[in-house]
């Protein structure tokens, strides 16, 4: 039998030799710490967030003293106190939520049937049209992106010169919130397909096909069948366009022009334009216990079945 | 009650299914027949109303199905991975298709349970599909299935991914409670078992076309074409020619010798035709027994033994070293012949069928 079969080649003797020495190395008993070794990168960065964070937290609690424009050693809530005081920061939280909210409504509503027909369209050609059109915005950063929008909507812009040459007028189509919701909603389009792709390939095309049987209608099968078992990859996709959408600086700050700043604008201020890290630090942590909070809220709404997107259905 | 008139469905290039007529009676059941890939999903897809055909009528109860979606047909389907709703109970799953049709409260909440309790799965209602066993999804999807009582049944192979033996359960089980409902039922398979024990009226499909359509024992006795004696039972099949043609049917050449035979249709002299032979219609001969028309000398090239029987793969010099398959229904006789032994066998002359040659695909 042995003599029939060749010889290992060098490659997989030269596998068993190391084989060997990891055993001598790492005796089978402690064969567990090797997995969490692998785990060291990611705990490390995590931790220095974690540090970084504490930081911030420590900065929140000191006011800014204007004589000498650093922070007083003292600790006080009085940054918490000019955030609830200030109509001004009351106004940003709540542009920085409404806008999260209705671009991430917006978005998975357009994500939603792309993604859909992306996995039930029988075309190959068609499905790699939509695979590449997803994609494509990827390689194109938010700020270019963003200036662009710039090119196209602005006073001398594309559209407005065409408006122009009909004789109708000129538009305000930038500087404005509805701007700053349209680019992130165009920002967001792509994560959204991304994360729903998964969760409606995993409806199989018999479900729906099932549900017509037994006597339901498109907007039925829809409403009973598809929504529900795509419910995991909609809190997700939500989840992040959601976030993304909180603490997004980019599309606030070039679409809106200074005139509709979102949180990350005002974190942004507080430190560089008006030297207050106290303030900034306490915006970020509010920034972050805010959005917290709604990603909590969310995964409460969906249940805790959503948590289980890929562990074994027991 | 179901009429499938000359119906057709081309993908692209290929012709699923070619012409096909068939008819249900109300109550009955018929199964449709084949290897996979002949067509007969295509077909069962076109009558659910999932698929439109591109030529052809459907009529159900008289009544042509043109222009009717899927979910205005009163049918009920079962699918071949049985595509329960796994956000639902066993029960939610039952409801559905009477909510959709907007029965009353109290009839659906009367129809679940009559028909978990028809399906023997009183009890787990309140289960999702992914905490019941194979069987009991089976049944949850019967019980969906018929829970609006549907005119018509319609099974897409669902008991291909179960084993052999809740196979077999199941298969009776199907067939009870369609009696008991007395719903007429199409099924799809390509297990000849499973349309032998099921149905009352089978198929048979190769290559979008229907081949055979008559009742099990018809099917199993008479095949009308060479595909159908293969594709039911184990058969053999060899060549031959003919030598003459009476009204009782043909005599074959076939290597050395000439046999008679039973046929469809009349051939003439020198036609080639294909010989089949069933081999629980080969007899092995003992010494001094000649019950038989046609007795060959064979070798045996190979015992199988099967529990209940022993196939004998026998090669017959005389018959231009043809291969046939025989059994012994009898292993406790304990023959034992070995292989590369000499052996006798015979059939009757009923009993071997003769078709004109299938053109070469």
């Amino acid at each position: 039998m042995a003599s029939a079969q060749s010889a290992p080649s060098l490659f997989w003797r030269l596998i068993d030799g190391l084989e060997a020495l990891l055993r001598r190395l790492v005796p089978p008993k402690r064969r567990g710490v090797t997995g969490w070794l692998f785990l060291a990168p990611a705990l490390l960065l995590v931790g220095i967030l974690a540090v970084g964070l504490g930081y911030i937290i420590e900065y929140s609690f000191h006011e800014l003293d204007i004589a000498t424009y650093r922070l007083k050693d003292a600790y006080s809530l009085g940054n918490y106190q000019t955030l609830i005081e200030r109509p001004v920061y009351r106004n940003v939280l709540w542009r920085s939520l409404l806008g999260a909210a209705l671009v991430t409504a917006i978005t998975l509503f357009f994500a939603f049937p792309y993604a859909y027909a992306m996995t039930r369209t029988r075309s190959a050609a068609m499905r790699k049209f939509l695979l590449i059109a997803l994609f494509l915005p990827f390689f194109i950063g938010q700020v270019v992106r963003a200036y662009g929008w710039l090119i196209i909507l602005g006073k001398q812009g594309v559209i407005n010169a065409m408006l122009a040459g009909l004789g109708l007028g000129t538009l305000d189509l930038i500087y404005n919130y509805g701007a700053v919701i349209f680019g992130l909603i165009q920002y967001m389009l792509p994560f959204a397909v991304l994360l729903l792709l998964p969760a409606l390939a995993a409806i199989p095309e018999d479900v729906e096909m099932a549900s017509e049987g037994l006597g339901a209608n498109w907007v039925s099968t829809f409403r009973h069948v598809v929504l529900p078992m795509a419910k995991p990859g909609l809190i997700g996709a939500g989840i992040v366009v959601f976030t993304l959408t909180l603490t997004d600086f980019a599309m606030p700050e070039i679409l809106g022009g200074g005139t509709t700043d979102f949180v990350a604008s005002a974190i942004y201020d507080s430190f560089f334009q008006i030297s207050n890290a106290g303030l900034g630090a306490a915006l970020s942590v509010a920034l972050v216990l805010i959005g917290s909070a709604f990603v909590a809220l969310f995964f409460s709404i969906a249940g805790s079945t959503t948590l289980d997107i890929g562990g074994e259905k027991k | 009650m179901v009429d499938v008139r000359q119906i057709s469905r081309r993908f692209g290039d290929t012709l699923a299914v070619d012409d096909a007529t068939l008819s249900v009676r109300r109550g009955d059941f018929l199964t449709i027949l084949g290897p996979s890939g002949c067509g007969k999903t295509t077909l069962l897809r076109m009558i659910a109303g999932f698929l439109e055909p591109s030529g052809g009528h459907i009529l159900i109860d008289g009544k042509p199905m043109d222009d009717v979606p899927a979910h205005r047909r009163s049918i009920g389907m079962v699918f071949q991975k049985l595509a329960l709703f796994p956000h639902m109970t066993a029960a939610q799953n039952v409801a559905y298709p009477l909510k959709m049709r907007r029965f009353e409260r109290g009839e659906i909440a009367a129809r679940v349970d009559r028909f978990l309790k028809l399906v023997r799965l009183d009890g787990l209602g309140s289960r999702r599909p992914h905490e019941l066993s194979g069987g009991q999804q089976q049944r949850v999807a019967i019980a969906r299935a018929l829970s609006f009582s549907p005119d018509l049944l319609l099974l897409d192979e669902p008991l291909s991914a179960l084993d052999k033996k809740l196979r077999e359960e199941m298969q009776l089980e199907f067939r009870r409670i369609q009696q008991e409902l007395g719903v007429t039922t199409i099924n799809v398979t390509h297990d000849q078992r499973e349309a032998l024990v099921m149905s009352d009226q089978i198929v048979v499909m190769d290559a979008g076309r229907i081949e055979q359509d008559a009742a099990p024992e018809d099917v199993y006795q008479n095949p009308s074409t060479g595909f159908v004696a293969r594709f039911l039972g184990m058969t053999s099949v060899f060549s031959g020619i003919v030598v003459s043609q009476t009204d009782a049917g043909p005599t074959i050449r076939v290597g050395d010798r000439e046999m008679h035979g039973r046929a469809g249709c009349a051939f003439k002299p020198d036609d080639t035709v294909e010989c089949a032979l069933r081999a629980e219609q080969i007899r092995i001969l003992e010494a001094g027994d000649d019950g038989c028309d046609t007795q060959v000398v064979a070798t045996v090239e190979q015992r199988i033994f099967e529990g209940d029987r022993v196939v004998y793969q026998v090669r017959v010099p005389a018959l231009a070293d043809a291969t046939l398959y025989a059994f012994d229904h009898d292993p406790l006789q304990h023959r034992r012949h070995g292989v590369n032994s000499t052996i006798t066998i015979g059939w009757n002359a009923a009993d071997l069928f003769a078709f004109p040659v299938e053109p070469a695909t």
